[in-house]
């Protein structure tokens, strides 16, 4: 049975959510860390999200190969429409309509990761 | 078999040419190396052209009581002999003979690729901490360090130019990296197995990136690209049985083969 847990910013608000995208193979994947703001609208997007039976799924291949947020223990990784959180042996995956919540991240990124990611056309400016 | 069972051609010294063996043992109908077994009908030339030059040939140390004790009459007698007794013996044992001979000589005579690691996929995949924390590089040379690993950390010479495979000079790429880790650069190698460690693939996405392929022990290639999964796969999901010919998306510039001997290395 899949427990449905909403998630707390209170609770879990001591952790820093940083985000690491995947588009290199051997040099480190661009990171940065999502400010307060930006962590509340995530987690509303997550809380209010709709359940998904099927795991996201990364490919293994490609010029972008997902996104992944790490937050304390808690771990999602988003694309491609669905997004999934690993928290010990719990896994839920949420539906992400339109990328929306994958889109909100990327676009959290600086400027010198933005570019990067128009370039590569992950995202559009 | 005991007695005389063929014989051994090797190359010393330095500048063996490409697509040579280093040491090939003949024997009836099949031929050894390193590379494997094929069929062979030569040892009855070899024989011929070693009994009409025994005399000049360099007899190795450990040989060299042999010599004094066989004479040219003697060898001839031993090789008429094999070659009687050797087709009797081979009938009896025909459904073996090539299986027994291949046991017999493993010790001597390596599979091709004997010393590559398996395409273990699962060792990579199954654990998040292990999939997200190595990358190309430690896949490509088989050491999870769970550090991704860039070329050169670990000798103090890591690369600062990814512009292309060779850089200006002063500046250091990813093949120089590697090299000063321990890595030993194959330039003309033909997608072959060296006879120790294994071989891996560098590919240079200009400005950008780098990437790396490892030969497993099965022959085909395999990689991993950063934090994502390991796979069998190339950017047009084929197997990938050449790195230079595979579909390798941004990574245009297909720089060397290289070979990493293990323990000999070392990366961080």
């Amino acid at each position: 049975m899949v427990i449905l847990k909403s998630f707390d910013l209170e609770k879990n608000n001591e952790s820093r959510l940083i985000a690491i995208v995947s588009i290199f193979s051997g040099r480190r994947n661009p990171e940065w860390e999502l400010n307060n703001d930006q962590k509340k609208q995530f987690f509303d997007f997550w809380n209010n999200a709709e359940q998904s039976p099927l795991q996201t799924q990364l490919p293994a291949t490609g010029n972008y190969r997902g996104l992944r947020l790490n937050y304390g223990n808690i771990r999602w990784v988003l694309f491609n429409g669905t997004v999934t959180q690993f928290e010990k042996k719990d896994i839920q995956t949420k539906q992400d309509w339109e990328r929306k919540m994958e889109n909100f991240i990327l676009h959290t990124s600086p400027v010198s990761v933005k570019k990067l990611l128009v370039e590569r056309k992950i995202i559009e400016w | 078999m005991l007695g005389y069972r063929g014989f051994t051609l090797e190359w010393i010294g330095k500048g063996i040419p490409s697509g040579l063996s280093q040491k090939i043992h003949f024997t009836l109908d099949y031929a050894y190396s390193e590379r494997g077994i094929a069929e062979s009908g030569d040892l009855p030339v070899i024989e011929s052209f070693a009994m009409d030059h025994l005399d000049s040939f360099e007899t190795p140390k450990t040989m060299k009581l042999l010599k004094k004790k066989i004479s040219k009459k003697k060898l001839k007698k031993k090789m008429d002999d094999f070659h009687a007794k050797c087709p009797k013996w081979k009938k009896g044992h025909k459904k073996w003979y090539p299986k027994i001979l291949r046991d017999a000589y493993r010790p001597i005579f390596k599979k091709p690729c004997m010393c590559a690691p398996l395409p273990d996929l699962d060792a990579w995949n199954a654990d998040w901490n292990v999939t997200d924390n190595n990358n190309c590089y430690n896949y490509g040379t088989n050491y999870r360090t769970d550090t991704f690993a860039q070329p050169g950390a670990a000798s103090g010479q890591q690369y600062n130019d990814l512009s292309a495979c060779i850089v200006p000079a002063g500046n250091i790429s990813a093949k120089m990296g590697a090299l000063s880790d321990g890595l030993i650069d194959l330039p003309s190698n033909n997608n072959t197995c060296p006879g120790i460690g294994h071989l891996v693939a560098l590919v240079v996405a200009p400005d950008e990136d780098y990437h790396w392929y490892r030969k497993g022990r099965n022959g085909k290639w395999s990689h991993k690209m950063g934090d994502s999964l390991a796979t069998l796969l190339d950017s047009s999901s084929s197997p990938i049985s050449d790195p230079r010919t595979a579909d390798r998306g941004d990574y245009v510039d297909f720089c060397t083969f290289m070979q990493v001997t293990h323990g000999h290395f070392k990366i961080i």
